[in-house]
């Protein structure tokens, strides 16, 4: 299931206001921002983590995902650039 | 597959690329030794005296070269991180369109008609009523077809060159291709061929 992060009404980010122990119940609630990573697309954070899973090779991640060296290194590219303008607070 | 076949930089590896694209010089090469026609930088074809093969790849040779080491130098100036083997493909993959256009002349029939025109474009070129309808038609079907070629040529071109340097900006589109046009028309004043 996909963690909203956007306000479905206002559109500004979203922050973590409840979390829940599965096995005993305990609930904390505050105001958590969400870290930068889950702020991007799923499609995004599939790819950090078969980024990661393949030791950081672009290489391996082309064979994996099936596309061409440079289309992978530009995907990687743009994530870097989307990463640092959340990391601002664009 | 028409995804695929419309974008190759985007699915294949560059090894299969190269393979392909070397493939294709060496045909063309011999095509056009064989034909006694030569690509005249990566734009124009033109009738030569018979070539030997080796005659035939070297003049390609130079052709490519020059396309691959000036865009080279312009994508690394635009983006650091180009690889030269990405420029290399592009280059390759994009003069497979211009190399339909040197099979084509090996159809009999269509290097008569071609040599025919030439003639005939020559001597009524001050009446040009004087050419039938005919050859008029086929003349337009060629230049439609050669047409198709270069678009194929400048597509693959620009689709491979901006994967290449990772480029999103509509500028650089038109800068790759003046770059070509200036390039290949140099190529053909300077005459460096053998």
């Amino acid at each position: 299931m996909k963690l909203p992060i956007y306000c479905p009404s206002c559109e500004e980010k979203l922050q973590v206001a409840k979390l829940t122990c599965s096995t005993c119940g305990t609930e904390v609630s505050g105001n958590y921002k969400l870290p930068v990573l889950m702020l991007l697309d799923l499609d995004d954070q599939e790819f950090m983590m078969e980024f990661l899973l393949s030791s950081g090779s672009i290489k391996e991640m082309a064979g994996k995902m099936g596309k061409s060296y440079p289309t992978v290194r530009n995907r990687l590219d743009d994530l870097i650039l989307k990463i640092k303008e959340l990391q601002n607070g664009k | 597959m028409l995804k695929n076949s419309w974008n190759p930089f985007v699915h294949n590896s560059e090894l299969k690329l190269l393979v392909i694209g070397l493939v294709g010089f060496v045909f063309a090469a011999l095509l056009s030794s064989y034909n006694d026609v030569m690509l005249l930088g990566a734009l124009k074809i033109v009738n030569t005296k018979p070539m030997l093969w080796y005659v035939s790849l070297c003049n390609l040779g130079i052709t490519l070269l020059a396309n691959i080491l000036v865009l080279y130098l312009f994508a690394i100036l635009r983006f650091a991180k180009t690889r030269f083997i990405d420029v290399v493909n592009s280059v390759l993959i994009a003069h497979l369109a211009m190399y339909l256009l040197l099979l084509i002349t090996v159809i009999p029939f269509v290097s008569d008609f071609l040599k025919s025109m030439e003639f005939l474009v020559l001597d009524h070129i001050d009446n040009p009523t004087g050419i039938s309808v005919n050859k008029i038609g086929l003349m337009l079907v060629f230049a439609f077809f050669s047409l198709a070629c270069l678009i194929g040529f400048f597509s693959l071109l620009l689709k491979g060159m901006k994967i290449a340097m990772n480029s999103k900006v509509g500028g650089d589109t038109i800068a790759i291709v003046l770059l070509t046009l200036v390039l290949n028309t140099v190529l053909q004043f300077i005459n460096i061929y053998l």
